[in-house]
């Protein structure tokens, strides 16, 4: 019976993500002022990439990627509370277990991508590692403050600790908040940070060796990313909400992501990485000195 | 006796080791022998408590040696890793000075291991410096020779630090033995702690004290680096323990400063070493470098100065013994194969070299501190001490570190074993036996204490709990702190079911045909089959201008900077001697003007 | 499969890939006028991701080879959409030295727009019927291909160099 929640679980939060991928490309269309594909339309792309009948593969590394990726945040995902819902496994989400998990999916992918022997996919992994050294860190020192202000590294505890509305860190830490909404549009890897996926300029990155089900693997993974890295962000920062409200906060944050990538150009990464070690570092460390003053 | 038995059979395997230096066969025989008899010897004859097997007394002063513990922990580590170290090294063209070199440096390691009082602690420390020193010098780069003469000179002047605070201990508490200084008067015991603190400081090769270390990691032979990164330098965090805890017990209260100093000094260190890591372009500087920042860990580790700060920092040394030890194996057996050590040329060997493919991924795995391997729960305590202990800048700085070991991890195993193979490396096998069984041989502790960290944790907290207030709550496969709870083979066991669910979806759907090298998307273009796609050189060269100037700022900088002070300033003193008859005119004329200038008033 | 040809007929990713003049109608049925997301039509940066390989316009000998190559990179099942008069019967380049005339004999293809150049709108169209013909399970030309490969081998080889530009995989 466990087994049959769990797996009904993944498929819904699959599901979930992905409509929110076809809900960003409905938004990005109307912002172009055209109507855009039906928002059901991702859940057909990855129908259609696992029909493939015959795809490609450079080795057993490169068709083991899109697999690890997909279970690294599949496993975030279950360490994860959503909302006043625990998770489904019994550490109370601690966050250093769901920061690391969410590296095996990148990894996954960079070892992956890198058997290709594409070096568009390296350069691209690359990047994205680099990337990391700038998002990784401000999200970290702007969730920083939250725990230590509730005494605990368990996220289901700070959901708990929080209370109803005047009492969410988004409004006690306006700072970092702020600062950890910089981070997010890294981590989703949106523009101006789209510098991993650039299709334009190295052929989609990690992807350009890859085609049918293994793309269609990573379309899951990055289905379910979404809700991982804007339900982590929700959790922290917007108190105890149940299931419903869950979604439906991970969704307004999705959508001032998806807002902000719609208008803007693409760093280079040096650049990115600069970006995330000035004004975003600066918030982080204002937002720890006011709960350094707070105590 | 037991201890003096043990240090016996080390030394004489050495020297019939040398002896019999010619025959090959019956060198290695022996020595293999003499080590394993080492291991099963210290296993099952030595315990903690087994102290003052010895007492010499010679002009009021007390030589002894003894056991803690803690000494059987290292002691463990050492001989292992010296087992997997030898094994390894029988592939490579040595002689019987160099095994005698490697087992008289094992020699000193354990002999600090005994070590009860500071006079033997420096003797057998040396000893240690001085042989490995000797075998960095047999080492198979051109630059071997600096290398070594550096790695003498920096083992020296924290010997002779540690030999200054041994005689102002001495002259202040007079006796020479482990005792506690923290009761004397003024700041004389901060300085005899520094000063003794030193030398290990120079072993772990922390920032100021890490010039050393690439060259003399890069210089040595491969398979010696093993027990060089990963054994050696557990004598430097065994000594943090011996100073910060048997010297200094009062240190908390007394020096908290010093303690935040040095903690912030290994967090910098982990981060600083962890950028230089990833832009290197030789894999064994690249691991130099890393080894450097995981010992960054563990000196944060000391300077939290916590109960389980100071368990994670012991769990880290020996996570770092196993992981790095495996990435040199895994870099030593392509070395064998490949040749090379520069990562613009290799790639492509995950389809000659599939084991060490698979160390290295766990290895990195590992390094980078994901679960469920080895470095996760001694990260994880890590963090939650610190911010236990307040201090959100000093966790960030660490968190920074782990991250740039995610980009040194990856150029590692890209450069080495992904992307394109290259045409000299078509024929190449598997890495022989000696390697594969180390790589083995590790990966074992690799999973088993990750997913159940409790078989270590609990001999370490056995040894901390002495010193610190226990605050942290575990059982075999449970840790619980004041901040969280984390069940480690649960990640395990989830990843693992997850990963099956994944690769189920994987094989139901559509067929996959192997691609031929060179089918790859090129802009449609045609390309030769050796062409060369492999992105190796350059690996994060846009960091250099994401970091700009600072990235070249090093301490070798400073040091040359004042070298060319002291220079000049010498090279003025010289003129001063022995300058041409052109000086000696302006002497003289100065002379006069001054005797004028003087005079002047008077006239 | 009936499933799966629904979803590809309603998930079609184009090749990014511009051969000849008749590319120039492409952006406006991309952008906001025409708007051929809508449909589910996207263009992609590589063969391995995409479904439809477009053909736009003529097509020199020099681009066959990579067209070949794209296409045979691209994985199954794979559409290829031949546009204007130039791949139907050589268009105003009937008489050039260095143009294929015909390119149905080097790659399948499985629908045609006529014209020169198309308007977007029968571009749209094309789409809609190359949509259908996949719902149906009627668009097959990439069966040919793998069935008469000899055939179309034969006739490449009498325009360019065959073993250097082809991408020998067994499948």
């Amino acid at each position: 019976m466990s087994i049959l929640y769990f797996f009904l679980y993944l498929l819904l939060v699959t599901v979930i993500g992905l409509l929110y991928m076809g809900v960003a490309r409905k938004v990005t269309a109307h912002i172009q002022n055209r109507y855009g594909p039906p928002i059901y339309q991702p859940i057909l792309d990855v129908l259609k990439l696992f029909g493939k009948r015959h795809t490609v593969t450079h080795g057993v590394m490169h068709s083991l990627g899109p697999v690890i990726a997909y279970t690294g945040i599949a496993s975030t995902l279950l360490f994860l509370p959503l909302g006043n819902h625990t998770p489904l496994l019994h550490f109370k989400g601690d966050l250093f277990v769901v920061l690391y998990l969410l590296v095996v999916g990148p990894l996954g992918m960079a070892l992956g991508a890198g058997e290709s022997s594409n070096p568009n996919a390296t350069i691209a992994m690359a990047r994205a590692l680099s990337l990391m050294l700038g998002y990784e860190i401000i999200f970290f020192m702007a969730t920083l403050p939250v725990f230590y202000h509730y005494h605990t590294a368990s996220i289901y505890k700070v959901i708990q600790a929080q209370g109803v509305f005047p009492h969410w860190g988004a409004i006690i830490f306006p700072i970092s908040f702020l600062a950890a909404l910089f981070a997010l549009q890294g981590m989703m890897g949106e523009k101006p940070f789209e510098i991993a996926i650039a299709p334009h300029e190295i052929a989609s990155g990690p992807m350009v060796e890859y085609g049918g089900k293994y793309l269609g693997l990573l379309q899951l993974w990055h289905a379910v990313g979404i809700i991982v890295e804007t339900g982590l962000l929700v959790d922290i920062f917007f108190g105890p909400q149940n299931i419903i409200w869950f979604f439906i906060g991970t969704f307004i944050v999705f959508y001032v992501v998806i807002l902000v990538n719609a208008v803007m150009p693409r760093f280079r990464i040096e650049q990115a990485v600069r970006f995330y070690w000035g004004i975003p570092l600066l918030l982080a460390i204002l937002g720890i000195l006011q709960v350094y003053i707070w105590r | 006796m037991a201890m003096f038995l043990l240090l016996l059979i080390i030394g004489l395997t050495g020297l019939l080791a040398f002896i019999l230096g010619p025959i090959k066969v019956l060198r290695n025989i022996i020595s293999l022998i003499g080590a394993i008899g080492g291991l099963l010897y210290f296993v099952f004859k030595i315990r903690p408590g087994q102290a003052y097997a010895l007492n010499i007394k010679i002009y009021n002063v007390h030589f002894g040696t003894g056991m803690s513990a803690l000494s059987i922990f290292f002691g463990i580590i050492l001989l292992g890793l010296f087992l997997i170290f030898l094994i390894a090294s029988f592939h490579e063209d040595n002689d019987g000075a160099y095994y005698m070199f490697s087992f008289f440096s094992l020699l000193g390691a354990l002999g600090v291991l005994f070590a009860k009082d500071l006079i033997s602690f420096f003797f057998f420390f040396e000893t240690m410096s001085l042989f490995s020193f000797l075998i960095v010098l047999k080492g198979n780069g051109e630059t071997s020779h600096r290398s070594a003469f550096k790695y003498v000179m920096w083992s020296a002047f924290g010997a002779y630090a540690f030999l200054l605070g041994t005689f102002l201990k001495v002259n202040y508490t007079h006796s020479v033995m482990i005792t506690d200084i923290s009761y004397l008067g003024g700041n004389i015991k901060l300085w005899i702690l520094i000063l003794l603190l030193t030398p290990f400081m120079v072993k772990t090769a922390l920032m100021p004290f890490h010039l050393w270390a690439p060259g003399a990691y890069t210089d040595s032979k491969d398979t010696y680096t093993v027990f060089l990164s990963g054994g050696l330098s557990k004598i430097g965090v065994f000594g943090y323990f011996i100073a910060l805890f048997n010297v200094f017990s009062q240190i908390a209260v007394l020096y908290p400063w010093l303690l935040k100093v040095f903690a912030y000094i290994g967090a910098i260190t982990a981060s600083l070493a962890g950028i230089y890591a990833f832009m290197q372009d030789d894999a064994k500087k690249l691991l130099a470098y890393s080894s450097i920042s995981q010992l960054g860990y563990v000196a944060v580790g000391f300077g939290v100065y916590s109960h389980f700060s100071v368990v994670a920092a012991l769990f880290h040394a020996l996570g770092h013994a196993v992981f790095e030890s495996l990435l040199f194996l895994v870099v030593a057996g392509v070395y064998y194969r490949t040749k090379t050590h520069d990562l613009r040329k290799m790639g492509g060997l995950i389809k000659k070299m599939p084991l060490s493919f698979i160390g290295l991924l766990f290895g990195i795995i590992a390094t980078s501190g994901i679960p469920p391997t080895i470095g996760f729960p001694s990260k994880w305590l890590l963090y939650e001490a610190i911010i236990l202990k307040n201090d959100l800048f000093l966790v960030s700085l660490v968190f920074f570190a782990s991250i740039t070991a995610f980009l040194y991890s990856y150029k590692l195993i890209h450069s080495i074993f992904l992307g394109k193979l290259h045409k000299e490396h078509e024929h190449i096998k598997e890495a022989p036996f000696g390697y594969g069984f180390g790589i083995v041989v590790l990966l074992i502790p690799l999973f088993v204490l990750g997913t159940n960290p409790g078989i270590v944790v609990k001999p370490i907290d056995y040894i901390v709990r002495f010193y610190l207030k226990p605050d942290l709550a575990y059982n075999l496969t449970n840790m619980t702190t004041p901040l969280g709870h984390v069940n480690f083979p649960a990640i395990g066991i989830t990843m693992t079911l997850l990963f099956t669910l994944s690769f189920i979806i994987y094989l139901i759907f559509g067929k996959s045909y192997r691609a031929a090298q060179e089918d790859n998307y090129t802009a449609t273009e045609w390309i030769d089959k050796d062409f060369g796609l492999h992105y190796g050189g350059e690996f994060y060269g846009f960091m250099r201008k994401a970091f700009g100037k600072p990235l070249t700022w090093s301490f070798e900088k400073i040091l040359n900077a004042c070298l060319k002070v002291v220079s000049f300033l010498g090279e003025i003193a010289r003129g001063f001697y022995m300058g041409d008859a052109r000086v000696y005119l302006f002497y003289i004329i100065l002379f006069f003007a001054i005797i004028v200038y003087i005079m002047g008033g008077k006239l | 499969m009936k499933l799966f040809n629904f979803s590809q007929s309603r998930s079609l990713w184009m090749m990014h890939f511009c051969t000849g003049c008749g590319a120039m109608e492409m952006p406006p049925t991309m952008t906001s006028r025409f708007d051929m997301e809508r449909f589910g039509i996207i263009p992609m940066a590589t063969p391995r991701q995409s479904d439809l390989l477009l053909i736009t316009g003529y097509l020199t000998i020099k681009t066959l080879k990579r067209v070949v190559r794209a296409y045979e990179q691209m994985p199954t099942p794979r559409y290829v959409l031949g546009f204007g008069s130039c791949t139907i019967n050589g268009g105003m380049y009937w008489d050039s030295y260095n143009v294929i005339k015909k390119l149905e004999l080097y790659i399948p293809v499985d629908i045609y727009i006529n014209g020169c150049m198309p308007r977007p709108e029968a571009i749209i169209d094309a789409f809609l019927k190359l949509r259908e013909m996949i719902a149906k399970g009627e668009a097959n030309a990439w069966k040919k291909y793998i069935e008469n490969y000899e055939w179309y081998k034969k006739n490449q080889s009498e325009v360019f160099d065959v073993e250097k530009w082809s991408i020998k995989n067994e499948k």
